[in-house]
């Protein structure tokens, strides 16, 4: 088989960093999150790559979160988010989901660039 | 899924409306004259069966289009249809094909083999319409083609956005669930300052106008953490029509269009992944509409002198 898409260099690991990208962008805006599912196992030991991001949020932090969504294109009330407990949204960076918590997952943090994520432990 | 035309139980309810409305004169019928007969005679709702008609009429959804819609039935660029009844509907050639085969006994049409299934959330990906058709007659007089030959002949999957795809396709090929990446089709073209990219096709299932407002959402706001690409001047979405898709990335006149490509291709959803799957894969696939087709291949014939 042969084709100009083939031969052409791979596409995925264009869109491997999104989520990660993602997750900075919510973080540097104040979203006070952490990482799990997918992406948290990427980020910590290279794993499958991830086809979205997934993160974990307490019900206070949910506002800031919905805000700092809002400042990249999404738009969601904190209402909506607090009645569902579980979203899955679009954005230019890919899917998110978001899951409503009584308390966030242990987690470490991961330093990507200037940001600091916290991603959950396995 | 039948084995005659590869359609599913839905998909043939609404032909059968839109037969039963429009009739044989050949004119277009109201739809919501077609979905009143689908609640009543077929037991199937308009909210099922609105996205239906628009699917199996729509050539930015499917490569064989089984339905004549007129009026606005919506776009590949996301833009809403109108309301039911100001649009009208009747059978395809093609769609016409597809019904004589479930119920006057013409030869089977291989038509699911061609639209896949992805289209309505299923995992078969399109192919490419003469390929395929072509595949399956080459099957018809030679059954002992080796399965890598036909992996060649059918070629990559082909999307009726336009998009191209990358990934496992020879585990796709081979019938394991594969995951596939489909991105825009990406060219470029001499307009001021310089040269820029022009995306012309799209992934299957995405809106044109989502990619439009992504792009410039990621790339031209300056509040973002990650810096956007260097050199990107404007996001222009001059998508017309119903196929004519067409996102400009004007360029400055010094901007590397390589690094700018691969930042636009990691944009979602310029590219998105997708699990596709030949149950059984291509092979048997492609065989078994040979062998039915070998029984009497006047409905493979009607079809290529359709499409070719």
């Amino acid at each position: 088989m042969s084709g100009d898409e083939i031969l052409s260099g791979s596409w995925a690991s264009l869109v491997a960093g999104r989520s990660t990208a993602l997750a900075v962008e919510l973080v540097h805006r104040g979203a006070q999150v952490v990482v799990v599912g997918g992406t948290a196992r990427w980020l910590a030991d290279g794993s499958r790559r991830p086809r979205d991001l997934d993160v974990a949020v307490v019900e206070q932090e949910v506002p800031t979160l919905v805000s700092a969504l809002a400042q990249i294109g999404v738009h969601i009330s904190a209402a909506t988010v607090l009645r569902c407990r579980q979203v899955g949204l679009t954005s230019a960076w890919g899917p998110i989901d978001i899951f409503v918590q009584e308390a966030l997952p242990p987690a470490g943090v991961i330093k990507v660039g200037e940001c600091e994520l916290a991603v959950a432990h396995d | 899924m039948t084995d005659r035309t590869g359609l599913g139980p839905l998909e043939l309810a609404v032909l059968r409306s839109v037969s039963a409305t429009a009739g044989s004169s050949g004119r277009h019928c109201r739809t919501t004259k077609t979905l009143e007969y689908l609640e009543s005679v077929e037991s199937i709702g308009p909210a099922y069966g609105l996205p239906v008609l628009q699917d199996l009429g729509s050539a930015w959804r499917v490569h064989l289009p089984l339905l004549d819609l007129r009026g606005n039935w919506g776009s590949v660029a996301g833009d809403p249809m109108a309301g039911p009844q100001y649009t009208e509907v009747r059978l395809s050639p093609i769609g016409e094909l597809a019904l004589a085969c479930e119920q006057d006994g013409v030869g089977p049409v291989p038509i699911g083999l061609v639209n896949g299934s992805l289209y309505r959330g299923g995992q078969a990906p399109p192919l490419d319409v003469a390929r395929a058709l072509r595949t399956v007659g080459a099957l018809i007089e030679d059954d002992l083609i080796p399965h890598g030959d036909l992996d060649s002949l059918i070629g990559l999957p082909s999307l009726p956005t336009g998009g191209t795809v990358q990934g496992d396709l020879e585990g796709l090929y081979a019938g394991r669930c594969s995951l596939l990446l489909q991105s825009c089709r990406i060219t470029r073209e001499q307009i001021p300052p310089g040269e820029s990219l022009v995306i012309t096709g799209t992934p299957l299932g995405v809106a044109v106008n989502k990619i439009g407002s992504n792009l410039g959402e990621k790339g031209l706001n300056p509040l973002h953490n990650l810096p956007g690409p260097l050199g990107l001047l404007d996001v222009r979405d001059e998508t017309f029509g119903l196929t004519g898709t067409r996102i400009v990335l004007l360029a400055a006149a010094n901007a590397d269009l390589d690094a700018l490509e691969r930042w636009v291709r990691g944009v979602w959803p310029v590219t998105i992944e997708t699990s596709c799957r030949f149950r059984g894969g291509i092979g048997e696939v492609l065989r078994r509409w040979a062998s039915d087709c070998r029984v009497d291949r006047s409905g493979l014939d009607k079809l290529v002198a359709l499409t070719s």
